[in-house]
């Protein structure tokens, strides 16, 4: 980098060391606990053991979970990188003060605390009767989603040379192949960004669903709440080190698009 | 100057739409009529706000609150500065391992962080196994359930948002300036203090902020890690509206958590952009 | 012309906010000619090429297209081809899929394009580079695609902004020399657009020049060169001399001007009547040293500085009664008397003619 006249000292960099060890080490420790041949959260003490990992597999519980989950995740990504992106491209030709305005409000749902939000959607279920379905909770998600969703496309859209759009009109392409042979394909690294961190909002929320979910809707991380505060059975740490494995996959994922993006 | 303007505003609202539309019945109208409820319910008039001054109940909830918030960002904001400059000024490898140390903590869920916790510091945690094994302590310590807890697991999730606002900040410092301040025979420390530090100083301003944003509406950590013995609002206004339910006083303290956090969003405009700052994680 | 004009432009007007980017801009185009429209930064002439494209909106006036007014089409229905300062090609499509793109969006059969496109980079000499990528190519490779690119479905007209800007001077005779071509070969009607003015004069039929949003002469290169119609022309297409003078009478197709001690011949012009003022535009290089006699105008002055431009010698003379007067001449050291040093005194002549005489106040 820099001249070495900028390099940190010994002790900032054992400070910024220490943070970072605190800030991985734990995410770690799980990968043991869930190995572990015991009937509590503990290390292994005769041996390693799968069973935790074959009884998530087994316990129809937990498979309900994760295909509840990953069923509304996708298709609240769906729901909010479809409205987020036409939201994100509508701005962009707009620009000005209409499409500033229209961003701040368009980022209000990720950045009021989601209980608030919560109490909202909650009144508005019971009234609507969707409380405890998948319409509701995929809707509430969608919502929740489309904020990073506008952000990361006009993001990439910044960085769109409008000339190349110009370029394809002169050509002969009308406004809908303008799009889809060149707008889209050209920010699509910004599209699934966007639809990655939706999908990770989906996939880990808690509040809402506590609110708005029961009995027949039981996500994931509904699942692992009341894991949690029953009986913390290890069969969690066996979730957890997968949730932390997934989490390092699309952060890496997500990793590669900037760099194309960029 | 704007080219392809025919229809574009048109179409740019056209486009713009469906999302709008959602955001509105799905969510601005939504929350609009809880907010209001703390007006109306159970009887219009502002009840609900004379409870701030005479409830013991939510002045001890605020008052943990506004604790926790406090300690979490005085410890969050250091270690963050501390990592972020290490990434902006250090050797590429300690930038790689920090960049990592920074970035997966924030695709990590809040609620499998807070399992992870559980599982060290619960009475028979592995941090208790370790001091008890090593001998050091006879009887477990309590470090959950308890404003430790929380402020421990508070301080992990919170970190990696302290550094973000200071990488970028930091990254647009012209660090030619502290090899001049060098040149000109100030001391390491000195060059530091009287340069960097300085220069670096909206970063900190707004990695404070987003911590304080974060921490003050944050449900599933404190409910974790404090076990219902240490209770911030959030958690409370949960506990208004699924127990008892009490929507009025629910919604008088989202009003209240509304209004810090705009307050608060809107200084953190003053010193920071948040354009940008790529959203890592929610 | 017997036909309607390729393209005919009339009273073109845009507005930004108070401020006109174009006022009332006239043109009428010929089928395959080779039009430059040449200004400083600033004076509109992008802005009417945008109009053209259909890109920008007019406030008022009228495009027509062989006599099909054209002013509310889309872009895409115009179907003009154009090439960009900077080429602006499709930076996740190939060499090849960024010519045949205007091909595809006509719906032409696969066999077609392929081969249209394989003749087209052979004709730009990019055979076998149809598979990489535009950022893997070098300037003048990404300049040639955005040629082919443009011509590829045989547009009407081909709109060129400013394409040759960011090429080096090496490069840019070759592509000018490319472009001559292709407008000889195919016939295809140029609108070209520049700052520079070695460019437009090099390489047009017809140069339209522009200055704060208005069309201020056009003509041929040498139309302009030689007979400027405003002060702003005259210095901004090379270099002149500006005398001020006064007329003292008229004779036929000459007038004589009174300037200091010296009475001057120049071709006269139709305000040009006794007793007003004009000036004179000369360029430096119609000045000969030392010559005099019937058709000539000479006067003499002291030459102030001298400055060796390669293959002339700029000479900075002091005329009385006119001012500083500069003067080109061929740098041969072995004329006669070779060429006066500063301090020197000079005699200079140029024929009646060889001035142009602008009569009204400036207007631009």
């Amino acid at each position: 980098m820099n001249g070495a006249l900028l390099h940190p000292s010994r002790g900032v960099r054992a400070l910024a060391a220490a943070a970072a060890l605190f800030l991985l080490a734990p995410l770690l420790v799980v990968v043991p606990i869930s190995l572990t041949d015991q009937t509590y959260l503990s290390l292994p003490q005769e041996g390693v053991s799968l069973a935790h990992y074959q009884a998530l597999w087994t316990d129809p519980e937990w498979l309900s979970a994760f295909g509840q989950s990953a069923w509304i995740a996708c298709v609240a990504t769906l729901l909010a990188t479809s409205a987020g992106t036409f939201c994100a491209l509508g701005c962009w030709r707009l620009g000005g003060r209409l499409s500033a305005g229209i961003r701040a409000l368009m980022v209000l749902p990720a950045v009021i605390p989601p209980v608030v939000y919560a109490l909202g959607i909650y009144r508005l279920w019971i009234d609507l009767k969707l409380l405890d379905t998948y319409t509701g909770v995929i809707i509430a998600h969608g919502l929740m989603g489309m904020p990073y969703v506008l952000i990361t496309v006009s993001a990439a859209l910044s960085g769109f040379d409008r000339r190349l759009e110009e370029a394809a009109a002169g050509l002969g392409a009308g406004p809908v192949r303008r799009l889809r042979f060149i707008v889209l394909p050209i920010i699509a690294p910004g599209i699934v960004s966007g639809a990655l961190l939706a999908f990770m909002t989906s996939w880990d929320e808690l509040i809402v669903v506590l609110f708005i979910a029961s009995r027949r809707i039981v996500t994931l991380p509904r699942q692992i709440w009341d894991g949690i505060n029953d009986d913390l059975d290890p069969s969690i740490a066996a979730v957890a080190v997968l949730l932390i494995a997934l989490s390092a996959a699309l952060l890496l994922a997500d990793q590669m698009l900037r760099r194309r993006a960029a | 100057m704007r080219r392809l303007s025919a229809s574009t505003k048109v179409a740019g609202l056209a486009l713009a739409a469906p999302a709008l539309l959602m955001l509105l019945a799905f969510y601005l109208v939504p929350v609009g009529r809880v907010l209001a409820l703390s007006f109306t319910d159970p009887r219009p008039g502002l009840d609900n706000y004379a409870l701030l001054f005479t409830s013991s109940a939510i002045q001890a909830v605020l008052l943990a609150t506004v604790r926790i918030c406090l300690i979490t960002t005085a410890i969050a904001v250091p270690l963050g500065y501390a990592m972020a400059y290490v990434i902006v000024t250090g050797s590429q490898r300690m930038r790689t391992f920090l960049l990592f140390g920074v970035l997966l903590p924030l695709w990590v869920s809040a609620l499998a962080r807070s399992f992870v916790w559980v599982t060290l510091l619960q009475r028979r945690g592995l941090i208790n196994q370790w001091l008890q094994g090593a001998g050091l302590i006879d009887e477990p310590l309590p470090l959950i359930w308890n404003q430790f807890g929380v402020v421990v697991g508070m301080v992990h999730y919170m970190i990696p948002y302290a550094a973000l606002p200071l990488i970028a900040v930091m990254s647009g410092i012209d660090l030619k300036l502290v090899e001049a301040a060098r040149g000109m025979g100030a001391s390491k420390g000195r060059a530091f203090r009287a340069v960097f530090l300085p220069l670096s100083m909206p970063g900190i301003a707004a990695s404070a902020l987003l911590v304080l944003i974060l921490t003050f509406g944050f449900y599933t950590t404190p409910a974790i890690l404090g076990g219902g013995r240490v209770m911030m609002i959030a958690q409370y206004i949960t506990t208004q509206i699924l127990v008892l339910p009490r929507w009025g006083v629910g919604a008088m303290l989202a009003v209240l958590l509304v209004a810090v956090t705009v307050a608060l969003l809107g200084l953190l405009a003053r010193f920071f952009d948040p354009a940008h700052m790529r959203p890592e994680r929610p | 012309m017997t036909d309607a004009p390729a393209l005919s432009v009339r009273g073109l007007t845009k507005r930004y906010r108070a401020v006109a980017a174009v006022a009332d801009f006239n043109i009428d185009i010929a089928a395959g000619e080779f039009v430059t429209l040449l200004g400083p930064s600033g004076s509109g002439k992008s802005t009417v090429l945008s109009m053209i494209a259909g890109f920008t909106r007019p406030d008022s006036g009228s495009i027509r297209l062989r006599g099909t007014d054209i002013t509310g089409w889309s872009p895409e229905r115009r179907a003009f081809g154009m090439v960009y300062q900077g080429y602006a090609l499709f930076p996740h499509m190939s060499v090849g899929e960024n010519v045949a793109f205007g091909l595809r969006m006509r719906g032409r059969p696969k066999a077609d394009i392929a081969a249209r496109v394989a003749s087209l980079l052979g004709r730009v000499r990019l055979t076998g580079l149809e598979d990489r990528l535009p950022r893997q190519l070098s300037g003048g490779q990404q300049q040639r695609v955005a040629l082919a690119r443009a011509i590829a479905f045989e547009p009407n007209l081909l709109l060129l902004d400013e394409p040759l800007s960011a090429l080096d001077r090496q490069l840019r005779a070759d592509v000018q020399r490319e472009l001559r071509e292709l407008n000889r070969d195919l016939g295809l009607t140029f609108i070209f657009v520049t700052h520079d003015q070695d460019e437009a004069l090099s390489l047009s039929d017809r140069v339209a020049v522009m200055n704060e949003g208005r069309l201020i002469q056009i003509g041929t290169p040498d139309a302009l060169y030689e007979r400027p119609a405003s002060r702003f022309i005259a210095g901004f297409l090379g270099q002149s001399n500006f005398i001020e003078a006064m007329v003292e009478e008229r004779r036929g197709a000459e007038i004589a001007v009174r300037c200091g001690p010296w009475r001057l011949i120049a071709p006269a012009t139709s305000s040009a009547a006794a007793g007003s003022a004009v000036t004179l535009v000369l360029r430096p290089e119609r000045i000969e040293p030392g010559r005099s006699g019937a058709g000539w105008n000479s006067v003499t002055g002291i030459v102030v500085a001298r400055s060796y431009l390669g293959a002339s010698i700029g000479l900075d003379v002091q005329v009385e009664g006119i001012g500083p007067v500069l003067v080109t001449v061929p740098a041969w050291s072995g004329g006669p008397g070779g060429v006066p040093m500063p301090g020197e005194p000079i005699a200079l002549g140029w024929p009646h003619h060889a001035a142009s005489v602008l009569t009204e106040a400036e207007p631009a």
